[in-house]
């Protein structure tokens, strides 16, 4: 999105603005347009918005200026959907002028597509008095998947560290969360034991570009961190051994991973996440997306 | 002299064959899940579990679209425990002291129905009654229900058997009164302050469960007090966490290790049966309002 800002003086001397004065009408105008595009909330399709807003101002402030109005458009025209002008009401000059328009393209990923947009404040004795435009390609971007690295890092163990990297184009700076496929399978789980029954993602959200909260590489989150933490595995290694449990029992959780566009989550990726507990020795393999994308690993 | 002693391990292996019979019985009849069934004006939950209210107020939770934290009450006498040593691991293992699980088992409850999920006087009635009938069960502990807000509630476990099979009023481990400085932290920072401060106030460790890194890590947390109780802490820390979902806590007591485990998990709505007949569930998000229909 891309603030536009106009300032501009008119010095407007009709005589229709200032019947029975004896000074002319100054009028600054204050408009913006505001303009945007991203994934849209259903299937491949992409969102844009075109949006002119602001007012003028009137000095001096009791100036008449009856009769004359300030009426804002916007053009929003995305490979042909929507290549009209949407206007607003026509309003008094020191009024808020407020139009937004919004299209839905349906789109193929990887194809770009042409897009138009402008916005328009017209005066009705000065005639067009904010005019901004644009033009470029858009293109659905949604990640087309990433890749997930088991890594290590002590102040975690025994749960599994995984770096996540997007792929399909350039998303630092993006926002990605984790929702839930499904009620997970523990097979770790005794009746009475302190772990979930039917373990669940926790809802988190990643700043992409950020790794253990500090930056890293390009499309690069994380850490998603998969697997009992030490006092759940010595809790299943004990006490939930002593009540039948087997050493090599599996959890499964089901993660979708969902991109976030101003308005919109969209997902992108569905990951199997795997983590198997053994003892003696008390340890545990963790695995994101292991038959696709990812890896195991252990920390 | 030798007849006596020959019937005293006859009679030793006789009771010790019966008393794993005992135990097998009552593991063989724990539900894997409670049900909630509707019949007009009221509702009956059925549960069998060594935490038999846990099991039930979860299950009626998911049903409503409710959020119910639960807390366990320091559980210690042979009158609340049951050896549910495994078997096959005792055989295995005939030296080790096997372990102990709440000796819980069936319970039911029959409340009014909600006119509306929507409504947090109908919830607090139907939990209060659920509660009530819970207590007078003869199951292990004694609860009451508080509403910490709107559709949100604390199940607090208050009572427990002593040696000699007496109620025994026990401290609520988060009524305990801690300071930690008011400042913003990083969750996890946050969250280990916490459990230590509660573990040196109240002379019980504490500790977390899984499943709560990636979300104490990625989350700012302003938090503390001074003289306030854990819970009010633990209350404020939740409901700052970064998520998309509702999220409760359950604090389980670990006999065996005499700690207690803190959860922090998304509270969960039922969907009714998967494909497979099994429970359904999908976590309760932080926007859902409407009423869960059942």
């Amino acid at each position: 999105m891309r603030r536009a800002a106009l300032y501009l003086a008119l010095l407007l001397c009709a005589t229709s603005f200032r019947p029975g004065r004896a000074q002319d009408c100054e009028m600054i105008p204050a408009y913006s347009m505001y303009f945007g595009a991203g994934n849209g909330s259903s299937g491949n399709s992409i969102l844009t918005f075109v949006e002119v807003e602001g007012y003028a101002n009137i000095y001096p402030t009791d100036c008449a200026l009856e009769g004359v109005t300030h009426q804002g458009s916007a053009y929003n025209d995305v490979d042909g959907v929507g290549n009209y002008w949407e206007s607003g009401s026509a309003v008094c000059p020191s009024c808020y002028v407020y139009v937004l328009d919004y299209q839905t393209l349906q789109a193929t990923p990887g194809v770009s597509y042409p897009w138009n947009y402008q916005a328009k404040v017209v005066c009705s004795q000065a005639g067009t008095i904010f005019n901004e435009a644009g033009q470029q390609k858009v293109s659905l971007v949604l990640p087309t998947g990433e890749t997930s690295e088991a890594t290590t890092n002590g102040a975690l163990a025994p749960e599994v560290p995984f770096i996540a990297t997007l792929e399909g184009g350039s998303f630092n700076g993006h926002q990605v969360q984790e929702s839930s496929g499904g009620p997970g399978v523990n097979n770790c789980y005794w009746s009475g034991a302190p772990i979930p029954q039917y373990p669940v993602v926790q809802g988190t959200s990643w700043t992409v570009g950020t790794v253990n909260n500090q930056a890293a590489g390009a499309n690069q989150y994380g850490y998603d961190t998969i697997g009992w933490n030490a006092y759940d595995l010595n809790a299943i290694a004990t006490t939930g051994a002593a009540q039948g449990i087997k050493s090599g029992c599996v959890t499964e959780i089901y993660q979708f991973m969902e991109y976030w566009f101003p308005g919109v989550w969209d997902m992108y990726k569905y990951n199997l996440l795997t983590f198997t507990a053994t003892w003696p020795p008390q340890e545990q393999e963790s695995c994101r997306d292991e038959a696709g994308q990812g890896e195991c690993g252990s920390n | 002299m030798r007849v006596t002693k020959v019937l005293i391990v006859i009679i030793s292996l006789l009771g010790s064959c019966c008393a794993l019979a005992q135990q097998n019985a009552r593991k063989a009849r724990y539900m894997k899940d409670a049900a909630v069934q509707h019949s007009g004006l009221t509702a009956t939950v059925f549960a069998n579990d060594p935490r038999p209210l846990l099991q039930a107020t979860r299950a009626i939770a998911a049903e409503y679209g409710w959020v119910v934290d639960f807390e366990d009450p320091l559980y210690f006498s042979k009158f609340d425990t049951v050896d549910a040593t495994d078997p096959a691991w005792r055989a295995a293992n005939p030296s080790s002291k096997g372990t102990l699980n709440v000796a819980g088992g069936a319970f039911q409850s029959t409340f009014p129905e909600p006119s509306s999920s929507a409504s947090s006087v109908a919830a607090e009635v139907a939990l209060q009654k659920v509660v009530e009938d819970y207590n007078a069960s003869g199951n292990p502990g004694k609860f009451v229900v508080s509403k910490e807000a709107g559709r949100r509630f604390t199940i607090t476990g208050l009572e427990v058997k002593d040696e000699s099979g007496f109620s025994k009023p026990v401290p609520a481990l988060l009524d305990t009164v801690i300071t930690i400085p008011l400042e913003t932290r990083n969750g996890e920072e946050m969250f280990d302050l916490f459990l230590q401060t509660l573990s040196d106030t109240a002379h019980t460790k504490v500790v977390h469960g899984s499943f709560m890194t990636n979300l104490l890590r990625n989350s700012t947390v302003a938090a503390g007090g001074n003289g306030v109780t854990a819970r009010s802490v633990l209350s404020s820390i939740v409901s700052q966490l970064d998520s998309q979902y509702q999220l409760n806590w359950t604090l389980f007591y670990d006999l065996d290790s005499g700690m207690y485990f803190l959860n922090i998990w998304p509270a969960m709505t039922s969907l009714g049966k998967g494909p497979n007949g099994n429970p359904n569930f999908a976590p309760l998000k932080r926007d859902d309002t409407a009423p869960v229909p059942h």
